[in-house]
């Protein structure tokens, strides 16, 4: 099996500060990847790197075989991304908010933009407004975005900020079922002991770099298969 | 994925009160081209509906006192923002993402020309005589100082040149928000792009109501206004300069813009 993510020596400067330094990482599909670190450690440029919202200063990414920089701005496959503003429009419902992202590919029907948001733990009849929604009501509304059209990478950062533990539980639970249908999942955040237990492999992001790491009751990361 | 993107611009543009603010700009230019016609009309002869449209509706004051920053208001877009990433990791291209939009501008860039005119003719025709020919009014105005457009037996009949004059809106109004645009993402501000661009057309209207008319082949906004083109004072433009400048600037803008919204994407 070819990995659909590939990481290739990337490093990420701002003038002087070196936010990432030769950074390497496959991943395959149907596999869960955890990064862990704390603020400022690199873990939000590396899924901006991955979701080709920033470029690499050098180094490489390819998704699906194919070079982001071959074509920047074009992404060879498809993606669902959960960033911290989850990047919702506030004067919108929660349904019309998924409806508008679902016109885009036009794969989905109102019904299933529903059921969606059903699954999440929404009610698609409340005609409240996104920005008056409490923060675990927008970040379950950015899962359910970043989810619901199966995509075949999905990158989350900081998914659980804000999620009461049931919620926690419940996302490790999405995760799987992506993950079974063949998603190559990439999860970053603080503290992921929660849904650690879904992640084949760990990395710690230290000063820009990636450690292979354990988190208790979790296998160590062992090598990509 | 052009058309879904073009679709997706579209809602965007016009979702909510923004959506509606094309009926006012109707009614208020309506409500100016008959004013003016009613104030003008006694001293050349009667006007008919056409005149509205012609002499009242589209002009410099009409141009950029109204109808530019309504159309630049409603189709307004924060390109900047945060959700602005869904939609093209959804349409997967930037490409598609910028230019989908440029397109939908045109679109909406129309429906606004076409709205300021059609304003100005429904009050027209509700006030004054409706006729396909030109009236006595537009015959018998002498060219005196600025939009001194005279019809003559070898004028184009009053429908032609009425496109003619919502065709050339439509591409300054193009030119404007295509203008918005670029500088929002250029300086990754939400509303300086707007501002900056009414700013620059209130300017150009100033210096050429003070006397600039040198100023005039070189800005966007008054060129775009049909009657500007037959001044009695100061150089005559074709309508053909103006046109090959918007084209010209919209080719430079759509380009500069497309750049700039492919750099480094910051949350």
């Amino acid at each position: 099996m070819k990995p659909i993510i590939e990481i290739m020596h990337v490093s990420k400067r701002y003038g002087s500060l070196t936010v990432l330094e030769d950074v390497s990482l496959e991943i395959y599909p149907g596999e869960v990847v955890g990064l862990i670190g704390s603020n400022g450690a690199g873990k939000t440029t590396l899924l901006r790197i991955l979701a080709g919202l920033v470029r690499p200063s050098s180094g490489n990414v390819r998704l699906g075989g194919q070079d982001l920089a071959d074509d920047w701005g074009t992404l060879p496959v498809s993606l669902g991304v959960l960033f911290e503003p989850p990047g919702l429009l506030p004067n919108l419902t929660g349904l019309d908010n998924l409806l508008t992202l679902a016109a885009v590919r036009g794969q989905l029907r109102s019904n299933d933009v529903q059921a969606w948001m059903e699954k999440v733990g929404l009610d698609p009849r409340n005609r409240q407004r996104v920005g008056k929604y409490s923060q675990g009501m927008k970040k379950r509304l950015g899962i359910a975005q970043a989810l619901m059209e199966n995509p075949q990478i999905l990158v989350f950062d900081e998914p659980t900020n804000g999620l009461d533990p049931e919620a926690i539980n419940q996302f490790a639970s999405w995760l799987r079922e992506a993950q079974a249908g063949g998603a190559a999942i990439i999860v970053a955040g603080h503290d992921l002991t929660q849904i650690a237990r879904v992640c084949e492999r760990v990395w710690r992001v230290e000063r820009g770099k990636l450690v292979p790491t354990t988190l208790e009751g979790v296998d160590p990361a062992t090598e990509s298969p | 994925m052009m058309e879904r993107g073009i679709l997706i611009a579209w809602r965007l543009m016009f979702r909510g009160w923004r959506g509606l603010l094309v009926i006012p700009l109707m009614l208020v230019v309506g409500w100016v081209a008959v004013g003016g016609l009613l104030h003008m009309g006694p001293r050349y002869g009667p006007a008919n509906a056409w005149d509205a449209l012609v002499f009242g509706g589209v002009t410099a004051q009409t141009l950029a006192l109204f109808v530019a920053p309504i159309f630049l208001l409603a189709t307004h877009r924060d390109m900047t923002k945060a959700w602005e990433i869904h939609i093209w990791i959804h349409l997967r291209s930037r490409r598609i993402w910028w230019g989908s939009d440029m397109i939908a501008l045109a679109a909406a860039a129309s429906l606004y020309a076409l709205a300021t005119g059609l304003g100005s003719l429904g009050f027209g025709g509700v006030t004054l005589p409706v006729s396909w020919s030109w009236s006595a009014l537009a015959r018998g105005r002498r060219p005196v100082g600025l939009s001194s457009f005279v019809a003559t037996p070898q004028s184009p009949p009053p429908l032609v040149v009425g496109l003619e004059i919502v065709a050339l809106l439509a591409l300054g109004l193009w030119l404007l928000a295509v203008l918005t645009r670029t500088l929002t993402v250029l300086l990754k501000s939400p509303w300086l792009g707007l501002v900056l661009t009414w700013a620059l057309v209130l300017f150009q209207y100033g210096l050429v109501q003070f006397g600039a008319l040198g100023i005039l082949p070189w800005m966007p906004g008054d060129q775009f206004v049909y009657l500007m083109h037959f001044m009695g004072v100061g150089p005559r433009i074709p309508v053909e300069w103006s046109v090959a400048y918007g084209i010209a600037w919209l080719a430079i803008l759509i380009v500069v813009g497309g750049a700039a919204a492919h750099r480094d994407w910051s949350l």
